[in-house]
C-alpha cells in the first residue's frame, strides 16, 4: 500500500521541523512554483501534521511557523491556509490518532463526490471537452496529490489505497468492484502523455480499448450509477448475488417489486468493492444455514437522504452467543470493518427464544486509529429487543445520498 | 419552461453552434443560498417549470448545495423530471415513480434539444426519451433492446432453448424500456416469456427473436 511521502516521516523530525524550515528559508530566496519537481513541501508539511507520534504541542508550533512562513514563496498563501484551515477546522485533513472515532459514511461519499465537481480530481474520470484542452499530466498529478489527504480525510483505509493506486503512480493495481485488478490505470498512461504534452488520454487506445473503458470501470467501483442500464444498481445486485454472493442452485433468490423500482434510479457515492465484499461474506452466512431456509428476499427502500436495501433469509435465525453477539471477533467484526465508514448495517434476526435488532455500525460505532493504516471497531453491537418476531434473518444496509443533513 | 443549468458556456456554444435561443429555454443560473429553504426557493424560481436539464458538474455557490439535493428539491417542490447531464455520461432512461427522467450524455442532449423543446412546444408536455433517444424514440428504444438481446443469444443456435438464467439477463434488457408509451407492450413480452417457461413450455431462441421482430414491426 502507497500513502505517499509523509509515511515516511520520523518522530524525530517534529523535533527538528524549526530548523529544516530556517535551512529551507534560507535556501529559497525566490519563491518557487509548488508543483516544481522535487520541492514537495506542502506533502512534506502535511505529513508533519499527521505525523502519528507528533504532540499536540509539535503540531500547534508547525502551524504558528508556517504562519510565519505565509508569503515568504516557502509554500504559496493559499497552500498555507488551507493547511492550517485543515488542522485548524473540523477535523480537517488531520486524523487524530489514539483518540475516538466514529463511523461515518458520509466522509467517504463527500470524498468520492470530488470525482464528479472538484476540477482537481475530476479530470481522472471524465472525457476532456472545451474546457480542458490544455490537460497537463504532470502537473495535474502533482495538484490532486498534494489535496489528496485533505479530501481524504476519515475515509475507509480500503478505499484510499483503492482510489490512491488508479489514479497516482503506486506499485500497487486499483481493484474493481469485483477485487480484480483494473488492468491499465493512470500511470500506465504516463508516459503517452508525456509524449502528448497537454493532451487528455481519454480515447488513447491502450490495448484492444480505449483508456475509457478503464476509467469507466473504475467508476462503476466508486459510484452506482444510472447512465448505463447493464450498471443500474438492480442489475448489478442482482446479478452479484447470482453469479457471487450466493451462488447456490437450491436457494431460491426473490427480488421484490420495490428493489427493481427504486434500484433503477439509485445513484449514490460508494466504494462498491467493499460493498460486495461484505455481501460476499452475508452471502456465505446464508449459504452456511440454508438448512433452516432456502428463501431469501431483497428489498429496497428510499428516504429523503437514504436508501435503505434488506437482504432478508427468511425462516432462518441466529444461534450464536453473547459474547459473538457484541460483533468484537471473527466474521461479525470483519464485515464490520468492511463497511466501516461505507454504509451503516443493522441485522434484525430471530434469536434462540427471542428477535432482537443488532445495530453493528451506526453513527455512534466507535473505532480505533492505531496507525493509517489499520481502522478497527472497537465498540460493541448494540442490542435492542425487537417488538415482535422477526421472521428470519435481515441484514439492513443504509446507503446515503450525497445530501447534507 | 425547460430549465437548462449549465456552467460550461463554452461547450454549450459549440454543441449548438452558437448563442441558442428558444422561447421554451431560459438557462438561469441556480443560486438558492440556503439548502434548507430550497423547496421556496424552487418554487419562488422556477415555478413555471416543466423539466430541468442539469449539469451532473454543476458548481452550486453554496458549498452544502448538491446534485442530490436540488433533484430532490425539484421533485418535492415541483415533481417534474430533473435530467442529469455530463461529458462523461452514458444516457439511459430512468423511471423514479410515475415520472420518467434520464441520465444523459451532453452531446446527445445538445443534439436533441431544438427537436425536444419543438415536440414540447406542439404537445405542452415534456417528452424526455425524445431528448434521450431523438424524433423516432419508441422505435430506437426497442431496437436498443433487441440488439442487446441479439448480443445475448449470439452463440446460440436458433433451435436452443431459453433457459432460467437467459430469462433473467432476457428480463433485465428488457426492464431497460421505460417509456411510458411502451409499457403495455414490453410487459406483454415479459409475462409471454415467464408464463411460457413457468409452464414449462420451452422458447426457443428463433421463437423469442422472432416475437421481438413482431413487437418491432408494430412501431416501424
Amino acid at each position: 500500500m502507497n500513502y505517499g511521502e509523509y509515511d515516511i516521516i520520523r518522530p524525530e523530525d517534529i523535533a527538528t521541523v524549526e530548523k529544516e524550515m530556517k535551512v529551507l528559508r534560507v535556501s529559497l530566496e525566490e519563491p518557487r512554483k509548488p508543483a516544481e519537481k522535487g520541492l514537495d513541501y506542502s506533502s512534506f508539511i502535511n505529513g508533519l501534521l499527521n505525523n502519528p507520534n507528533s504532540t499536540k504541542q509539535d503540531r500547534e508550533r508547525i502551524v504558528e511557523l508556517l504562519l510565519k512562513e505565509r508569503d515568504k514563496g516557502f509554500v504559496t498563501k493559499e497552500q498555507v491556509e488551507q493547511m492550517i484551515l485543515e488542522f485548524k477546522g473540523d477535523g480537517g485533513g488531520t486524523i487524530k490518532y489514539g483518540s475516538k472515532h466514529f463511523h461515518d459514511p458520509k466522509r467517504m461519499i463527500g470524498f468520492l463526490y470530488q470525482f464528479s465537481k472538484n476540477d482537481s480530481y475530476k479530470w481522472f474520470t471524465h472525457a476532456p471537452d472545451a474546457t480542458n484542452q490544455d490537460f497537463d499530466y504532470e502537473a495535474y498529478v502533482e495538484n490532486a496529490k498534494r489535496g489528496f489527504q485533505a479530501i481524504a480525510k476519515g475515509i475507509n483505509q480500503y478505499t484510499w489505497n483503492n482510489v490512491y493506486n488508479f489514479i497516482f503512480d503506486t506499485k500497487d493495481a486499483a481493484k474493481d468492484s469485483f477485487n480484480n485488478d483494473i488492468k491499465i490505470r493512470w500511470k500506465d498512461l504516463k508516459v503517452w502523455c508525456m509524449e502528448h504534452r497537454f493532451m487528455h488520454p481519454y480515447y488513447e487506445l491502450v490495448d484492444d480499448y480505449t483508456f475509457e473503458r478503464y476509467i469507466t470501470i473504475f467508476k462503476n467501483t466508486i459510484e452506482f450509477r444510472t447512465d448505463d442500464n447493464n450498471m443500474i444498481f438492480a442489475n448489478r445486485i442482482e446479478d452479484f448475488m447470482y453469479d457471487f454472493a450466493i451462488k447456490s442452485s437450491d436457494i431460491s433468490l426473490e427480488f421484490l417489486d420495490s428493489f427493481y423500482s427504486i434500484g433503477g434510479s439509485l445513484r449514490v457515492y460508494i466504494d462498491v468493492r467493499q460493498l460486495f465484499t461484505a455481501f460476499v461474506e452475508i452471502g456465505k452466512w446464508i449459504v452456511s444455514n440454508k438448512s433452516k431456509s432456502n428463501k431469501v428476499e431483497f428489498s429496497l427502500d428510499e428516504a429523503e437522504d437514504r436508501y435503505v436495501f434488506s437482504i432478508f433469509h427468511k425462516g432462518s435465525f441466529m444461534n450464536i452467543d453473547d459474547e459473538k453477539l457484541k460483533g468484537l471477533s471473527g466474521d461479525f467484526h470483519k464485515i464490520r470493518n468492511i463497511l466501516l465508514n461505507v454504509a451503516d448495517w443493522t441485522i434484525e434476526a430471530d434469536v434462540k427464544d427471542s428477535s432482537l435488532h443488532i445495530v453493528c455500525l451506526d453513527s455512534q460505532t466507535e473505532y480505533n486509529l492505531n496507525d493509517r493504516k489499520k481502522a478497527t471497531v472497537s465498540s460493541a453491537n448494540k442490542l435492542e429487543a425487537a417488538q415482535q418476531k422477526i421472521g428470519g434473518v435481515k441484514h439492513i444496509i443504509t446507503l446515503y445520498k450525497n445530501i447534507q443533513s | 419552461m425547460i430549465y437548462l443549468f449549465e456552467d460550461r458556456e463554452e461547450r454549450k456554444r459549440q454543441f449548438l453552434g452558437g448563442e441558442f435561443n428558444h422561447s421554451l429555454i431560459q438557462h438561469k443560473p441556480f443560486d438558492c443560498a440556503d439548502s434548507k429553504e430550497m423547496v421556496d426557493y424552487i418554487k419562488s424560481n422556477y415555478r413555471d417549470a416543466a423539466a430541468v436539464l442539469l449539469h451532473k458538474s454543476y458548481e452550486f455557490g453554496n458549498k452544502g448545495i448538491t446534485i442530490d439535493s436540488v433533484k430532490n428539491g425539484f421533485q418535492n417542490a415541483l415533481n417534474i423530471p430533473v435530467v442529469l447531464f455530463s461529458g462523461g455520461s452514458n444516457s439511459n432512461l430512468i423511471r423514479e415513480g410515475e415520472t420518467i427522467t434520464a441520465e444523459i450524455n451532453s452531446g446527445v442532449m445538445y443534439r436533441n434539444l431544438t427537436c425536444f423543446l419543438d415536440d414540447y412546444q406542439t404537445n405542452g408536455e415534456v417528452c424526455i426519451p425524445l431528448l434521450v433517444y431523438g424524433k423516432n424514440y419508441r422505435l430506437n428504444q426497442l431496437l436498443e433492446m433487441q440488439a442487446k438481446i441479439y448480443s445475448y443469444v449470439f452463440d446460440r443456435k436458433e433451435n436452443d432453448e431459453i433457459t432460467q438464467t437467459d430469462k433473467r439477463h432476457i428480463l433485465k434488457i428488457s426492464r431497460a424500456v421505460t417509456d411510458n408509451g411502451l409499457i403495455d407492450d414490453i410487459s406483454k413480452l415479459q409475462n409471454w416469456i415467464e408464463e411460457r417457461l413457468t409452464n414449462n413450455n420451452p422458447i426457443t431462441v428463433l421463437l423469442l427473436l422472432n416475437q421481438i421482430q413482431n413487437l418491432i414491426n408494430k412501431y416501424q
